[in-house]
């Protein structure tokens, strides 16, 4: 849970009067472009950075007044944190020293996140894929309630990225509250149930990512006879708003499928060049939130009540 | 805390870089003991004879000579955190700091301790033997015992040292180039400057010295408890200086 959260790295402002809340049995995904101010948040809410303003707390307590905080917090923070000649496995051992949890946890970890053939050899060999499930394995070993990944999915192939999925799914229907950062829509749109979107600091949208992707199927049009097509498809039963002019020739219809487009264009005669659906509405939306600050502003204050 | 400290030796032995160490610490030794023993008599040295016992004294503390390798191990234990990036994860394990640096002094002094035993072996492994076929007979062993134990405190400070100065620069370069340079160039030049004798004797490789119970002909030096004091004072007051103010700063 962050409250208000501020914090500046010599006069830069990185997190601006941040407020959003993760919750348990929940994955929610913490969005935003590179720069935006997710790191920085992260490490805030784990006593790692210490914020200017405003409070960044795990169940109402501070990360540093946790008392045993990798039973608690779960965190993988990057995929570089590792000493290059030390193993993966000697990695592990050694916050299951500090935790006094036996050393079959390793074992444990290594297998869930499937690194079993590599824990041996020196981390320096390992590929960004595989030092991001260390990462996670290292997260994982205090069967914690509340994980905290930074940009987990950097570095995994499709496959990894669906593993991770499914192993995200399962905690979360363990009751594990899974904050997860990226600063890939599509990624994150595999991978949460809620989005808490920044950017320049500020939270822009927070909620379920399938309101997010609502509104509508939307196509893509291209055609020399923009008017007689407008013509046609009012002429069809298609509301004015449904109906946008997007540029020089291209418009963009909601509500219809490509084929009943393609049709309207048919009867009325009008020459099509381009006929498409809008595949990525989440990628739009999200550019939307992201872009311009008027944009910004409407967005927020809408759907920001918290 | 004994497991923080335990974690320590976990990390320290998860990568060879101690048993490097330690080669070169017993290498060292030997050859300062084989350096000592053949030209201690030499007109022109510094030592005492070799029959004397303030000579054997001199001859007995040639292990100290690895206190500076032990302080670039222990300021590697903690620089090296920061360098790997693995401060993170230390400090998520155990978010308050002053207790991984406790870990850490803790851990080096016995790591210390444990290097010097073993200098120490090789230095009289070296000298008794080599005395003995010149016919020189031990001068008084209740002074060289002292020596060693000496030595040993010596080098267990110099563990803490290592640490300390590693929390307040964090750099790994910096700690290790500037320990190196200081111990090996700028201390020799300061200390054989007669005029700040009353100054140099509080600097480490005087105090070490002065905790061997070392009598060169050319420096005098502190009361060897004085050393001892000053020996740590270097070590775990950078490490207080590094927890006040470095190493709580934000880990980005």
């Amino acid at each position: 849970m962050v409250s208000d959260l501020r914090k500046q790295f010599g006069g830069v402002v990185a997190v601006d009067g941040l407020s959003f809340q993760a919750e348990p049995a929940t994955v929610t995904g913490f969005l935003g472009p590179n720069g935006a101010g997710k790191t920085t948040t992260l490490r805030s809410l784990l006593g790692l950075v210490r914020p200017d303003g405003g409070t960044a707390t795990i169940g109402g307590v501070s990360y540093q007044d946790l008392p045993r905080p990798n039973s608690v917090v779960g965190a993988a923070l990057e995929a570089t944190g590792f000493h290059p000649a030390r193993s993966g496995r000697a990695h592990l051992r050694v916050y299951c020293r500090v935790n006094a949890y036996p050393f079959d946890r390793c074992d444990d970890v290594i297998e869930r996140v499937g690194l079993a053939a590599a824990a041996r050899r020196p981390v320096g060999g390992y590929s960004l894929g595989m030092r991001q499930r260390l990462a996670l394995a290292t997260a994982l070993l205090g069967d914690p309630r509340v994980l905290i990944l930074d940009e987990p999915a950097n570095g995994l192939d499709p496959e990894g990225i669906a593993w991770l999925r499914r192993l995200l799914r399962e905690l979360a229907v363990c009751g594990t509250t899974v904050l997860v950062s990226s600063h890939l829509l599509a990624e994150m749109a595999q991978l949460a149930d809620r989005a808490v979107i920044i950017d320049k600091g500020r939270c822009v949208w927070q909620g379920d990512l399938t309101d997010l992707r609502a509104g509508g199927q939307e196509v893509a049009v291209r055609t020399p006879q923009p008017r007689q097509l407008v013509t046609a498809l009012r002429g069809g039963g298609v509301a004015d708003e449904a109906i946008r002019q997007t540029g020089a020739g291209w418009l963009r219809i909601t509500g219809l499928n490509p084929a009943e487009v393609g049709r309207a264009a048919f009867i009325a005669g009008v020459e099509l060049s381009w006929l498409a659906t809008d595949a990525d509405r989440l990628e739009s939306a999200f550019l939307e939130l992201t872009g311009a600050a008027g944009k910004v502003t409407d967005a927020a204050g809408k759907e920001e009540p918290e | 805390m004994s497991r923080l400290v335990m974690a320590e030796f976990d990390k320290l032995f998860s990568t060879r870089l101690w048993l490097v160490i330690l080669v070169a610490c017993a290498g060292l030794t030997g050859l300062y003991a084989c350096l000592t023993l053949m030209f201690a008599d030499e007109p022109d040295t510094w030592t005492p004879p070799l029959s004397t016992l303030a000579g054997q004294r001199v001859l007995f503390s040639v292990a100290q000579g690895i206190g500076p390798l032990v302080a670039v191990l222990a300021a590697i234990g903690l620089t090296g955190e920061y360098r790997h990036k693995t401060v993170t994860a230390t400090f998520l394990a155990s978010p308050r700091r002053g207790r991984v640096v406790l870990a850490k002094l803790i851990a080096y002094a016995a790591v210390g301790a444990a290097y010097g035993l073993l200098c120490a072996a090789v230095n009289a492994a070296i000298a008794l033997p080599w005395l003995a076929s010149d016919g020189v007979r031990l001068a008084g062993l209740a002074g060289i015992a002292s020596t060693i134990a000496g030595v040993l405190v010596a080098i267990t400070l110099y563990g803490l040292l290592g640490v300390g100065l590693g929390a307040l620069l964090r750099d790994q370069v910096a700690t290790v180039v500037g320990l190196l340079v200081y111990l090996f160039v700028a201390e020799p030049i300061l200390t054989h400057i007669g005029a700040l004798e009353s100054w140099t004797r509080f600097l480490p490789g005087p105090a070490t010295s002065a905790l061997a119970g070392n009598a060169l002909t050319n420096q005098t030096f502190l009361p060897a408890w004085l050393g001892g004091v000053v020996l740590a004072g270097y070590g775990l007051g950078a490490a207080a200086t590094g927890i006040a103010f470095t190493v709580r700063r934000d880990v980005t």
